[in-house]
């Protein structure tokens, strides 16, 4: 990856929600790959994107163990492209089932990681590919 | 534990077997997850020179064997599940369905009490009422949504509250759950509160481990404590206080780090109720294990044996409790583990719950939840939950497993690890009294960073192949789960919102206002004169629920004077 910028990466989740071992692995594979991670918990979704904008980051991660996965997603989608920053690569993880996978790519969505998705290299692969468009 | 001359021998025997094996007894030590080295094999000189006193016998102190003499024999292994989403009317027809399978309890000589173990959805564990911004797309998902003394009234109506087990999983606003609970049983229902059989939920330890929005720590120390004087007064029956190692250990935490961090978690809560004039022989046989139950099946075993040891020395020695059911830790939720289940082939998490719920009844504990085989996709599935109550009952009426007590007891293996869990358990302990105690290590950022470690060990060596996942990292076959996950549907919402709305609309908004007028004084109280105050804010709670203030209402007050939004790194 030298002589290309650091890939930046916004992870977030809500703060209702405990489950963090996921998120937090997934924040320390990202900095080991090299990558910039900025992790926050937000109390409405409205806070993502503002974060995003200020920290002008090129991928936005978030994750869902519990609710609320229905409602934040659309409404980002909504504030990002309020913000023109629509461009920024949201990817989502967590329990998330099949039928709501593919609902959540038509919403713009560029990748969905659920328990069957494999290690988290994947994850890595998938940004690297993504960002300096390899894949 | 045998006699001189068959010691001796055993000696020669066991030392021309080692010489024999040696170089295979060494390459075939294993680790476990705590990090003790095993051997291949253990023998009675493994265990030569412990004071047997130390094992006992079951019912006995230092209650390593049990905490009875008699256990599943007359008392049988409680069924603690869990349930609950969306409002009070789709999580009755969750209880109905538990009822028909046959999911009641019996505690002690109590016949047949109703399993009200309530999870509530994420704003109502957050405080917030389902009207509010930061509820949205999240009301009575996964959990029930709860916020007022009607909704009480909804989920509660026509039951005998002296034969209801309740548990609100509520977490930071479980203090406000019970207030609404207390003022409907007593103004409502009209009933005495000291017949209430509770087993509250841990209000706010659970920060130093995991990524919900909290109570800074002291505040959160204090507001326990409030709730612990309220509980031990007021309704002598219930159980206040959790040596919570169920969350700590799904966040990560070996099972020597799960033992050390909940006890030394409690015994912090216990000082602080001393503090604050509370008798320790009171309380201390008011709090309840909540341990998890892996696959580290031996290790598990030998974990909750130590465990009884180690609170029953504590209690004995640090706070002098004389009662024998002070010193008992009592397991009344142990937890199969969550962390162990997969997406993938979920009937396999059958067969997983089912070896963690062996191990549970092998440790001789008082009460299980076992999890649904569908736990890695969401909440349960009615069919899910009914393979999970016929676990237990198979389990406990199939087999030969009740007859015995402790029926390890005595092993070579079990009772050598049980005293290597204790000495490492006691060890991390004492390296936290020396790192300056438990608010110390929550403050900095310690205990979290120690769970975090363990967990991204654990997650390496699943994600590198070199920890054992059927049907994921070994032996897989299906690459897209194929997942039928239960959800909750987006209506419920609505009506929630429609439903606290209308309450509003329909109460006297004076008499709120100065119902929670008083919960600002008590909580300034609290706030500014502790431990003095202690004992002011419950009250408050109970008659604010009474006027009909939600349950945001009253968090919202709390999270104001207190301050909100504390993590632990």
């Amino acid at each position: 990856m030298e002589g290309k910028k650091n890939i930046r990466v916004l992870l977030s989740k809500s703060d209702q929600d405990a489950h963090e071992v996921g998120i937090r692995y997934v924040a320390s594979s990202l900095k080991d790959a090299g990558m910039e991670v900025i992790f926050t918990r937000y109390t409405i979704i409205d806070e993502v994107a503002e974060t995003a904008l200020q920290e002008n980051v090129d991928v936005i991660g978030l994750s869902f163990y519990g609710a609320g996965l229905r409602y934040d997603i659309p409404r980002l989608m909504e504030l990002l492209k309020e913000r023109n920053i629509e461009d920024t690569r949201v990817l989502v993880g967590g329990t998330i089932t099949e039928q709501e996978k593919a609902e959540l790519l038509k919403t713009g969505i560029r990748g969905v990681f659920t328990p069957g998705s494999g290690s988290v290299q994947g994850i890595v692969n998938f940004i690297t590919s993504n960002i300096y468009g390899t894949g | 534990m045998f006699s001189k001359k068959v010691e001796d021998e055993n000696k020669i025997m066991e030392e021309e077997w080692e010489k024999q094996y040696s170089i295979m007894m060494d390459k075939l030590k294993a680790i476990n997850r705590s990090g003790i080295e095993l051997k291949p094999s253990y023998t009675p000189t493994d265990i030569q020179g412990m004071d047997y006193k130390d094992i006992a016998l079951p019912g006995q102190y230092p209650f390593t064997r049990g905490n009875y003499p008699f256990h599943y024999q007359v008392m049988p292994l409680m069924m603690m599940h869990g349930y609950g989403f969306g409002t009070a009317e789709e999580t009755l027809m969750r209880r109905e369905w538990l009822s028909r399978l046959g999911s009641r309890l019996k505690v002690g000589t109590e016949d047949d009490l109703t399993v009200c173990i309530f999870t509530m959805d994420l704003p109502t564990q957050r405080g917030y009422d389902p009207d509010e911004p930061g509820a949205r797309g999240r009301v009575g998902d996964c959990g029930m949504s709860l916020s007022t003394i009607k909704d009480m009234e909804a989920i509660f109506e026509g039951l005998p509250l002296e034969k209801v087990l309740t548990t609100f999983i509520g977490f930071d606003a479980s203090m406000i759950l019970v207030a609404l609970y207390a003022a409907y049983c007593k103004y409502i229902r009209k009933e005495p509160l000291d017949k209430l059989y509770m087993l509250c939920c841990n209000l706010f330890h659970h920060q130093w481990f995991w990524d919900s929005a909290a109570f800074p720590p002291e505040t959160a120390m204090k507001l326990e404590t409030e709730f612990v004087k309220f509980i031990v007064e007021t309704c002598p029956m219930s159980y206040p206080g959790v040596v919570d190692g169920y969350n700590v250990a799904e966040a990560g935490a070996t099972p020597v780090q799960e033992a050390a961090f909940s006890i030394v978690a409690a015994v912090s809560l216990m000082e602080e109720c001393v503090k604050a004039g509370l008798d320790p022989d009171k309380v201390a046989s008011r709090f309840i294990g909540h341990p998890h139950i892996s696959l580290n099946f031996f290790e598990e075993i030998a974990k909750l044996r130590a465990m009884r040891k180690v609170w029953a020395k504590i209690l004995k020695e640090r706070f002098g409790c004389k009662r024998p059911e002070s010193l008992q830790l009592k397991f009344l939720d142990a937890q199969t583990a969550g962390f162990d289940l997969t997406a993938q082939e979920p009937l396999n998490n059958i067969i997983r719950t089912t070896i963690m719920a062996l191990a549970g009844m092998l440790a001789d504990v008082e009460g299980m939840w076992v999890s649904s085989y569908d736990e890695a996709l969401g909440i349960p599935t009615e069919e899910a939950v009914q393979v999970a109550v016929r676990t237990y009952q198979i389990l406990h009426e199939e087999t030969d497993i009740p007859h015995v007590t402790d029926p390890l007891g005595g092993s070579y293996y079990i009772e050598w690890l049980t005293t290597r869990m204790e000495e490492e358990i006691m060890g991390l302990m004492k390296k936290m009294e020396d790192l300056g105690g438990y608010m110390k290590c929550w403050q900095t950022g310690w205990i979290r960073q120690q769970v975090e470690k363990s967990a991204n060990e654990r997650l390496k060596k699943l994600n590198e192949g070199k920890e054992a996942k059927i049907g994921v990292n070994k032996y897989r076959i299906e690459e897209v789960p194929k997942m039928t996950a239960f959800r909750v549907p987006p209506e419920v919402e609505l009506k929630a919102i429609e439903r606290v709305k209308k309450y509003r609309q329909g109460r006297d908004n004076s008499r709120v206002e100065s119902a929670l007028a008083k919960v600002k004084e008590a909580a300034i109280a609290i706030d500014r004169d502790w431990p003095r105050s202690c004992g002011v804010l419950m009250p408050a709670l109970i008659e604010a629920a009474r006027c009909e203030a939600t349950a945001g209402e009253m968090h919202r007050i709390l999270r104001d004077i207190f301050g909100f939004g504390y993590y632990s790194g």
